[in-house]
């Protein structure tokens, strides 16, 4: 049962100025998390999701940058912060966890240290209390023998129980609302469907809400209250999960929906959808996906389709979806 | 009769490379694997990383050389193979890679590569051979224009029909497909799966086709194997294996798939816990017992042999026997 | 640390970037030409260029350059200070000081680049063959760079170049049988790491014979790598080669050579510094022009940065 909410994006805006031109990344995202919720975020690679997570954190690196936008977390526009007060938020109210654990752990320092550190930095409590806390976390993630794992270091480590030593530290000053980019995307199925059990288990018990970026339909469909699907740079449709499965909206949903193979219907022939996913480089203001789009009609050569609501809380940025009034800044 | 036969096929790696590691412990990446594959069928290889997929791919190919066992293809013992044998060899199998990226080599035209086979086989005139490059080109959905393009101007998929074209060029019978749309976008991997599919039916290949992805792997398939810390664990029909696959390893596999509907949400279930063991010193007995929720007594200290179950299944398995 | 977020995160911007010529990173060292276009907006570099480019040319042209035969001695004019005749004076021998510079240039460049040339001829032969064939060919061969490798490079040198006698001819012999070394390790590795890559393996599946993987597929890809290595090791490679002649076992008199030349000066270092001082700057300059380029070169074709050292 999602709960209040929790982070609100509006209108959000980054782009990268390239010497080839202007990548728009995110181009005009606007939703709202909810404490307990799993928004799901689906989009190809390059569709600009995961820049689109480190915009929320305001960690977009030059020649990135946030052009406009807002992010309201507790009533605070994250955006607005300077970089120290940012830093302060980060990890305390919002975190981020990333698909490849090695990379984001530190090699030359032990898990417990690396926890330990995370509540230090943020908490005023004594070193042994962090380290009851680190211990309790390690086994709250579902890793055994916490007191052994404490003292090793990220290599010793299989990538399954690396994930879940991100997810410790990024739960262990119980956030707001935790990004997980492509949590699983590196895992084999058996571990990734260990540690999504442990992202369902861990959301209520720290009454989170949880961001989940991915690729992969079947962990949507698994996972997410709500679904996001993006399409260069923009949210294309937003709904509840079961009326995105079961009555897509967008031509581009629609397609991806026939596009992957699924277990137990071999009979069925996929519909690949043609070409190749836009550049980001200098979109035209018109729908993106209307050179792939078996639907393209004569009103895709206008402006840009807005999301507008196809049924309550469904939104849907086509010219032709069927449906009614634009949806509000802010959604939901 | 099977194009290719491959019997207690074992490869084993030393563990830790240099002069002084030499002789002590070996990784069993592939370790007594037996299976056929029938002219014109295409045999799925699924498995978690670290199982020996590839491996097994690379043995087929002859890129890597088997410690043990036989490999048949056409009734020929190609084990063996070398020199001009193995040359000619070359032409009949061929393998497609994952990452579309290094399998290009990123200073030669894509004419140059695809033409590459034509010209080490010495097959038709330059002109003849430009000509069939460019009819490659074409046949896997690039333009002939693109002959003289290099590789880092196109995307992955289209890298991928570049790979495509270079495998088909010596005609081949057998293609080994080691994860050829794993690292593809979700829309891209369908038009890649259906353009083997129609490739099969237009030249009667025959395809191994390697990936980690149980519904890929099903949906270009006729049989599935599925493979455990380098041994294969069972093999079925793709239209049964949601149904009737036996092995809790399988069952394991096909209930941690997510699945694209969210009214079976909750269908998915953690079978198995904990990750594989290291193939440096797999278990006793069967590989699969220290996380298979049914292992007894006899699956500690007795390894199963692969037994049939019914036409075209077989499971290694003390426990599923009818 | 920026590149590496990016990868991370699948920044959108590289993907984008990777679909344009020249800037994805395996092109970047796979074609010569965007990296000469990176190359151009390198300013250090370029000066590193234009002066090596100089020096090339006085060698070439020593012969119109030189105001004066640099061999002819005339002792009624020694240690004389500059002149019309004499631009930058004589030396003890009354020589004539600027000619000895101009044709030292020539001595200097060409003894440095047949070494290099001879380095070459040794390490990509023998570094490609321990990192293609392996197995104890691969174990023989770095045995042997180990044990090379223990010694102090330039001591080496010195003991073999005296062994043989001083002369130019055998300071190059000296120098090349040690510096490749350095060479071969470098170019073992990165065939080791091109042999493993899914396109030689593709090539060799399709029947391609060794020699045509090594030709075609491998030794493209040792190329820029080492063509950055020789100009960044070209300095030091003078230096040693000045070094060697400075202690009188390279260039012979009356050869005009630079490192030769620093030491007939040295006995008149406090009344005549010029003959120190002349050469010793022209060292200087080419080794910092060919550092410069070297650098440049490096960040055009290596963009990632293996071959930091």
């Amino acid at each position: 049962m999602p709960g209040d909410i929790v982070l609100r994006v509006n209108d959000l805006y980054t782009h990268f100025v390239t010497p080839h031109g202007v990548v728009k990344a995110v181009n005009g995202v606007s939703f709202a998390v909810r404490a307990r919720q799993v928004l799901g975020v689906v989009g190809e690679s390059g569709c600009g999701k995961s820049v689109m997570a480190l915009s929320l954190l305001g960690m977009v690196e030059p020649p990135g940058k946030i052009v406009s936008g807002e992010v309201w977390l507790n009533g605070v526009n994250l955006l607005a912060l300077s970089k120290e007060q940012l830093r302060q938020v980060r990890g305390k109210e919002i975190a981020l966890v990333f698909q490849d654990p090695m990379t984001s752990l530190n090699p030359v320092l032990t898990i417990g240290t690396q926890i330990t550190e995370t509540i230090l930095a943020h908490r005023a409590v004594s070193k042994a209390k962090a380290r009851q806390r680190a211990l309790e976390l390690l086994a709250k993630v579902g890793l055994p023998h916490p007191e052994k794992l404490f003292h090793r270091y990220p290599f010793q480590l299989s990538g399954g129980q690396r994930q879940r030593v991100m997810m410790a530290i990024g739960l262990s000053l119980n956030p707001k609302v935790l990004i997980a980019d492509e949590p699983t995307t590196a895992l084999d199925v058996t571990v990734q469907a260990q540690i999504l059990e442990e992202l369902t288990r861990l959301k209520s018990a720290f009454n989170t809400g949880i961001i989940l970026i991915t690729h992969d339909l079947g962990i949507v469909a698994e996972m997410a209250d709500d679904v996001a699907v993006m399409y260069a740079g923009s949210i294309v449709e937003y709904g509840p999960v079961l009326d995105i499965f079961e009555n897509p909206g967008h031509p581009y949903t629609v397609a991806l929906l026939h596009s992957i193979p699924r277990l137990g219907k071999d009979g069925k022939v996929l519909e690949p959808i043609r070409g190749q996913p836009p550049s980001l480089l200098d979109l035209p203001d018109r729908c993106a996906f209307r050179p792939r789009c078996p639907q393209a009609g004569r009103k895709c050569t206008g402006r840009k389709p807005f999301l507008k609501a196809v049924a309550p809380g469904h939104y849907v940025a086509c010219h032709y979806a069927a449906g009614g009034r634009p949806a509000e800044v802010g959604l939901v | 009769m099977s194009l290719l036969k491959v019997t207690d096929l074992v490869k084993h790696y030393p563990a830790g490379a240099g002069f002084f590691a030499r002789g002590k412990e070996k990784v069993r990446a592939v370790d007594g694997v037996s299976f056929s594959l029938a002219a014109g069928e295409t045999l799925g290889l699924v498995g978690e990383s670290g199982c020996g997929k590839s491996t097994l791919g690379r043995l087929i190919v002859r890129l890597e050389e088997p410690t043990a066992g036989r490999i048949f293809f056409n009734n020929l013992d190609i084990t063996a193979l070398s020199g001009k044998k193995l040359r000619e060899l070359r032409q009949k199998i061929q393998i497609i890679f994952q990452d579309s990226y290094s399998s290009l080599n990123p200073r030669r035209t894509v004419g140059s590569i695809i033409g590459e086979p034509l010209a080490n086989f010495r097959i038709g005139t330059r002109k003849e051979q430009r000509r069939r490059v460019q009819e490659l080109l074409e046949i896997v959905g690039l333009k002939p224009e693109h002959v003289s393009r290099y590789p880092h101007e196109f995307s992955g998929g289209q890298r991928q029909r570049i790979n495509i074209a270079r495998a088909l060029a010596l005609h081949p019978q057998l293609i080994v497909c080691d994860e050829p749309v794993s690292s593809l976008d979700v829309s891209i991997q369908a038009q890649i799966l259906n353009l083997l599919r129609n490739l099969k039916t237009q030249f009667g290949l025959s395809y191994l086709f390697i990936s980690h992805d149980l519904a890929a792997v099903s949906y270009i398939s006729e049989r599935v194997a599925v493979m455990y810390l380098g041994k294969i664990v069972e093999v079925i029909r793709s239209q049964d294996l949601v149904q009737k696959a036996r092995h809790p390893y399988t069952r394991a596999l096909l209930a941690a798939v997510p699945v694209a509907d969210p009214r079976r949400r909750g269908e998915r279930k953690v079978i198995v816990k904990g990750e594989p063991p290291d193939p440096l010193n797999p278990p006793a007995g069967c590989r699969f017992h220290p996380r298979c929720p049914a292992a007894a007594e006899k699956c500690r200290t007795e390894e199963p042999p692969l037994e049939t179950v019914a036409d075209g299944h077989v499971v290694a398995c003390h426990y599923v026997k009818i | 640390m920026n590149g590496g977020l990016r990868k991370k995160h699948g920044f959108p911007a590289g993907r984008i970037v990777r679909e344009k010529p020249g800037q994805h990173p395996e092109s970047a060292e796979g074609l010569v030409g965007p990296a000469l276009q990176r190359l151009k907006g390198d300013k250090l570099a370029l000066l590193g260029l234009a002066v090596i480019a100089v020096m090339v040319a006085v060698g070439f042209l020593a012969p119109y350059l030189a105001p004066n035969d640099p061999e002819k001695v005339v002792l009624t004019q020694k240690l004389a200070p500059p002149s019309a005749a004499y631009p930058l004076g004589t030396d003890h021998l009354g020589r004539c000081l600027l000619s000895r510079l101009i044709y030292g240039t020539r001595v200097s460049l060409s003894t440095a680049a047949i070494a290099l040339a001879t380095i070459m001829l040794i390490s990509i032969p023998v570094g490609t063959a321990a990192g293609y064939v392996g197995g104890w060919v691969d174990n023989l061969i770095m045995r042997i760079i180990d044990v090379l490798l223990a010694f102090p490079g330039l001591i080496l040198a010195l003991v073999i170049a005296g062994m043989l006698g001083p002369g130019l001819l055998n300071v190059m012999i000296a120098i090349a049988s040690v510096w490749w070394v350095g060479y071969a390790r470098v170019i073992r590795g990165i065939v080791l790491s091109i042999k493993e890559k899914e396109f030689v393996l593709a090539a060799r599946s399709s029947g391609t014979s060794h020699f045509g993987i090594i030709v075609r597929h491998i030794l493209p890809h040792v190329l820029s790598p080492v063509i950055v290595l020789a100009t960044l090791d070209m300095g030091s490679l003078i230096l040693a080669i000045a070094g060697l002649s400075f202690l009188g076992l390279g260039a012979q008199p009356p050869t005009p050579e630079w490192g030769a030349m620093l030491n007939d000066g040295r006995p008149y270092m406090q009344v005549a510094p010029q003959l120190m001082i002349y050469p010793g700057l022209a060292i200087m300059t080419v080794v910092l022009a060919f550092n410069l380029l070297g650098d440049g070169l490096r960040d055009a074709l290596d963009p990632q940065g293996t071959l930091r050292r």
